[in-house]
């Protein structure tokens, strides 16, 4: 598994950096069925910031996997939402959700054996 | 992993016997320990990464371990991942979160960061009572205090997440930074402006395959729907549609260019 | 993200004449933003001089009681016209931003000069259908005499989605 963290702004300045960071990220292990962005710390979120994430979300699509954003910033979750291209992604609130799906998460997702 | 898994190996079947105890399990705690301190160089190794930020390594160690024993904790290993794909993560996220908690704290007054606490509780139970997303007045109305204080709250909330994307770009797999990713990746990667390249790309499509691409990707439909609404087969849209997004690939990638 | 380049200047008048706001605004110190105020940013037409201007678009719209998901629109929607029209501005021009806060309503009109060698804005890009999503109302203003503008309306109350 794999996870990208990006912190601060994306907008036209930075997407490009972004852009370079995902393509790195979709490189590692195409057989890894985990691709995910940690976006919490994300204040801003540009189209042109949506452009690139849009793209690998396809890249890794192709790849036979699903690229997943944690963190739940109004910043980040208006334009995904505004632009419908949430649904091109998995959305999670963070990376104990991501955890918690891939693995089973024992703390609240155990289940108890009758005694 | 084969260094991780001679020096750790011990620990493996310790993992699956603590995933298997009852929570309320009375060997639980000696386990844990034993798993904890066994997995410890982990913590350490990950602290160390980040010792140059200006935090004292003792500090960091104690934050890490934290993170080490949540990893234990959650970890299943009928899931089939080993441990460290789990845990360094896990650990890695724990002491990212208190940096950003760190250099918030040190920028912002308590008040605020109260003040923050407060008001995000407040938008999440207004959002839900409004149905839509509340507005500074109905925040300060909700919490008794002056508009004034909810607007410098909301600056302040901002400030947690502006810093440079550049400085902090980082990637969480066991030591690899970005700088590393990005270098063995270098030829794939476009370094071109998407506002600049999309432009002329999308312009030169036919009306219909551009429809298309629009529906698709910027209108959320599916390729059925698309197919009603276009009048062709959902084939045919699919086949349209991969045509489509090579050439627009093959635009966006520097490399195959054609100029 | 480092702010450079020549300086910018932000320049806040009040509109002129009759448009006095009618309701009773500013009741506190610091709170609502006056509706019937103007405010000027002009930078030089660059790229690292966009945030500066979305956080003014972003703090008028907080003062003026925007909700929420409207500030970040509005935001969102600035960001995005400027960046539109840097890229065709000319080298050394500026860029112009102004904001006119109104009751439950901002207009915003930023301008760039392109030189001689215009490059037409496109409207076909996934930037400006993002955009026009975003804003209630978004006109692109290109007459041909050397200057490119975008004009938009954004209302207080983000349209549900």
């Amino acid at each position: 598994m794999h996870v990208l963290v990006v912190d601060g702004e994306v907008d036209t300045l930075t997407a490009p950096t972004l852009g370079e960071a995902l393509g790195a990220l979709l490189e590692q292990e195409p057989t890894d069925a985990v691709a995910a962005v940690d976006l919490d710390g994300v204040g801003f979120l540009a189209s042109s910031g949506l452009a690139v994430l849009i793209r690998a979300a396809h890249r890794a699509e192709a790849q036979g996997r699903a690229l997943h954003l944690l963190g739940g910033s109004r910043a980040v979750t208006r334009p995904l939402e505004v632009t419908g291209s949430d649904r091109l992604f998995t959305l999670l609130p963070g990376l104990d959700e991501l955890l918690g799906r891939v693995h089973g998460d024992r703390s609240t997702g155990r289940v108890r054996r009758p005694d | 992993m084969s260094a991780a898994d001679s020096e750790y190996g011990h620990l493996t079947p310790l993992l699956a016997e603590y995933a298997g105890l009852d929570e309320d399990d009375p060997r639980r705690e000696a386990l844990r320990d034993r798993l904890v301190t066994g997995f410890l160089p982990i913590a350490q190794h990950i602290a160390r990464r980040f010792a140059h930020r200006g935090e004292p390594l003792d500090d960091l160690v104690q934050v890490a371990t934290v993170g080490l024993i949540n990893a234990v904790d959650r970890y299943s290993p009928e899931k089939g991942t080993d441990f460290f794909s789990f845990a360094v993560p896990t650990i890695s996220g724990e002491v990212r979160r208190h940096f950003r908690d760190q250099g918030w704290s040190m920028r912002v007054p308590r008040r605020l960061k109260d003040m923050h606490v407060s008001i995000n509780a407040a938008v999440s139970d207004l959002s839900q009572r409004l149905g839509r997303a509340p507005r500074p007045s109905e925040i300060a109305e909700q919490l008794g205090v002056p508009v004034a204080e909810v607007l410098e709250g909301l600056e302040a909330s901002e400030a947690y997440r502006s810093s440079s994307l550049d400085e902090m770009l980082s990637s969480e797999q066991g030591s690899a930074t970005v700088g590393e990713l990005v270098g063995a990746a270098d030829a794939e990667l476009d370094r071109v402006d998407h506002r600049q390249a999309l432009r002329p790309v999308l312009g030169e499509l036919a009306e219909r395959e551009r429809t298309i691409v629009m529906l698709r990707f910027f209108g959320n439909m599916t390729q059925t729907q698309i197919a009603e609404q276009v009048g062709i087969s959902q084939m045919h849209v699919s086949r349209l549609l991969a045509q489509t997004l090579d050439r627009l690939r093959s635009r966006l990638d520097p490399d195959t260019r054609t100029g | 993200m480092g702010i450079e380049g020549p300086s910018g200047s932000v320049t806040k008048g009040r509109r002129r004449v009759s448009e006095v706001d009618p309701v009773g605004a500013g009741d506190g110190p610091g709170t609502v933003e006056t509706p019937g105020s103007v405010v000027e940013v002009r930078t030089s037409a660059s790229a690292s001089l966009i945030p500066t201007i979305r956080a003014v678009a972003s703090d008028l719209a907080a003062r003026a009681d925007f909700d929420l998901d409207a500030i970040s629109d509005l935001r969102m929607a600035v960001d995005e016209a400027c960046a539109t029209l840097v890229d065709v501005a000319a080298p050394g021009s500026s860029l112009r931003c102004t904001f006119d806060v109104r009751e439950e309503l901002i207009r915003v009109h930023a301008e760039v000069d392109t030189g001689d060698a215009a490059t037409p804005v496109s409207t076909d890009t996934f930037g400006w259908r993002v955009l026009q999503t975003l804003a209630d109302e978004v006109e692109l203003e290109a007459n041909g005499s050397g200057t490119v503008g975008i004009r938009l309306h954004k209302r207080a109350d983000a349209a549900p989605r």
